[in-house]
């Protein structure tokens, strides 16, 4: 094996083992265990409820949004499963509707143990176009 | 050598390499065909879509249907043109790529073990593409892809007993929670619960039971991690030692992932398939894996034999060939599925470049385009039995009328629907859901007059 070649593999074998390492190391999103071969981690079988809510500047209420009806099954479990750039991308999604000054979604789970967790509470801002709080 | 370089260099069984190709391409043709494909409606519905990676986003449309059942229906066809051989490397990375673009696409499919495939599928183009003829000889062969298979495999457990070491798992809760636990006694016990019952008979806690279930677990996970680290070396350099630890690798792989699929623990499609025969082809003795070898060289040479017999001159492979492309496109059309005609040309189109590669050395790529040209035929028998002749196209279009229903898109719905009824299973039939978006329907449509 040439020296350039022996490089690269042993690289390869460092990013494999840094990219789930960084899971435990550096990332601070509980909830993406993506690459970092945890399957059927207690994580993973968390069980959470959510609710979505579209909130307009100086309204007095909050709407509920029937999430079923403008979501696939599919990413209605990733944002009950928490994942990150799924609930920007759906919060940001309801500024399209009309008068919507913000998106809020809200999460509420329990362990497998049965044990609730805090709940966590995301809201975007349409205007700055940004998450203004998670949890 | 040097240190660095002895677990790329080491060689080993052919055999190995052999099965490797074979069996990695043909489990992931039948699992992109058999299994992935039903749930390919989901993509694009409601214009909503994130994928794995914020650049994805930005550079790519949302995937479509369409485009998306067209990357596995073709992706399945490479895995098991390759599984038959000739497998050339660029057509084994291109593969790797299209399958790893199809999961990166979207977060609908955040399966792990599909990042797991992968990284395999990476790994097999530097497989040696081994013949049956060479793979029942004792001649050991090089090669880095073998030996980072296993260092893959042995990364993915060693975490994989990381995540199980966590306090929730290691008290058996989360187990108990996978296997639908209930309580001694009651009317559906869960899938461990009988061990359970047999366990606590004899005087040990349920606690104690369940906190053994698990660690038990986590020490499968890093038996098997070292039997993987182990492996590539057995070959050439024989050691009881190493052969005793490696083999425990392997039989606490078959034990975990047969259990597991034995009583249905983790329900992840094809999963513990994959990981059972990477354990008998990587962790198992040698001598295991070429007696099957030796009977297809003896097919293999058969078949060719009288191919060459039969053959009327050396343009017979080109033109089985060229007639394959032509039959691969028109069956295309045949197949109920959205993107199957797409990708029946695409591949039709790859098989004419496949065999413009051939005919740039005649006589060498002689036998290999006789290879091409069996394995595009077949490929598209068997593609066309997957996708016409299995529960696949029901299962397709129910998914998707059923998450239309559920959105409220009930014109969709029911047409989709009705597709779906025109390929339904015997006792599957969805007409009483049919008649019961017609009877809303035509609600709706009372309200809309009044």
């Amino acid at each position: 094996v040439r020296d350039r070649v022996l490089r690269w593999l042993w690289l390869l074998v460092v990013l494999q083992v840094a990219v789930p390492a960084s899971y435990y190391l550096l990332r601070d999103d509980r909830d993406d265990e993506r690459f970092a071969w945890r399957m059927f981690s207690s994580v993973r079988l968390t069980r959470c409820a959510i609710a979505a809510f579209d909130e307009a500047d100086g309204a007095p209420r909050r709407v509920a949004v029937d999430l079923p009806k403008v979501l696939h099954a599919g990413w209605l479990r990733s944002l009950e499963r928490g994942r990150a750039r799924v609930i920007e991308h759906f919060l940001a999604s309801r500024c399209r509707a009309p008068q919507v000054a913000y998106g809020v979604l809200e999460r509420r789970c329990q362990t497998p143990s049965g044990k609730a967790l805090p709940p966590a509470s995301y809201r975007y801002d349409c205007r700055r176009r940004a998450l203004e709080s998670a949890p | 050598m040097s240190m660095l370089e002895r677990p790329w260099s080491t060689p080993y069984h052919p055999a190995r390499a052999f099965w490797l190709l074979r069996v990695l391409y043909l489990l992931l043709a039948a699992d992109l065909w058999l299994d992935m494909t039903e749930h390919g409606g989901r993509y694009g519905i409601g214009g909503f879509n994130v994928a794995h990676f914020a650049l994805l986003d930005a550079w790519l449309p949302v995937p479509s249907a369409e485009g998306y059942m067209a990357l596995l229906i073709a992706s399945g066809f490479v895995a098991f043109t390759l599984a038959l051989g000739p497998a050339p490397r660029w057509l084994r990375g291109t593969l790797a790529a299209t399958y790893t673009l199809a999961w990166m696409l979207s977060l609908h499919d955040s399966y792990q073990h599909h990042y797991l495939i992968s990284w395999l599928l990476a790994w097999a183009a530097a497989v040696p593409d081994v013949r049956a003829e060479q793979a029942k000889s004792d001649v050991l062969v090089r090669g880095w892809g073998i030996p980072m298979t296993c260092i893959t495999s042995a990364i993915v457990y060693f975490f994989t007993g990381i995540a199980k070491s966590e306090p929730e798992w290691r008290s058996g809760q989360v187990l108990r929670a996978i296997t639908h636990s209930t309580p001694t006694g009651a009317p559906h016990p869960g899938k461990f619960d009988l061990a359970r019952d047999a366990l606590v008979q004899l005087g040990l806690t349920d606690a104690l039971v369940w906190q053994g279930f698990a660690l038990a677990t986590i020490a499968l996970q890093w038996t098997i991690a070292l039997g993987y680290l182990l492996a590539s070396e057995r070959d050439a350099r024989p050691a009881p030692w190493r052969a005793a630890l490696v083999s425990l690798g392997g039989l606490a792989a078959l034990s975990f992932h047969g259990l597991a699929e034995l009583f249905s623990v983790f329900e992840i499609g094809l999963f513990s398939f994959y990981m059972l025969l990477l354990a008998l082809i990587l962790l198992a003795p040698s001598r295991a894996l070429t007696p099957l070898p030796r009977a297809v060289a003896w097919l293999s040479a058969r078949w060719a034999g009288r191919a060459s017999s039969s053959a009327s001159g050396h343009g017979a492979p080109w033109l089985l060939q060229l007639a394959s492309a032509g039959v691969l496109a028109a069956v295309g059309y045949t197949i109920p599925l959205p993107g199957a005609r797409a990708a029946a040309w695409g591949l039709a189109a790859l098989t004419l470049c496949r065999l413009a590669i051939a005919l740039r050395s005649p006589h060498a790529g002689r036998h290999r385009a006789e290879r091409t040209a069996l394995g595009t035929a077949l490929a598209t028998m068997f593609m066309w039995l997957a996708l016409t002749q299995t529960s696949v196209p029901f299962d397709y279009y129910r998914r998707t009328a059923g998450e239309l229903q559920r959105m409220g898109q009930l014109e969709r719905a029911l047409s989709t629907y009705r597709l779906a009824e025109r390929y339904a299973p015997r006792g599957r039939s969805r007409a009483a859901t049919i008649r019961e978006i017609q009877r809303a329907l035509h609600r709706d449509a009372q309200h809309r007059r009044l």
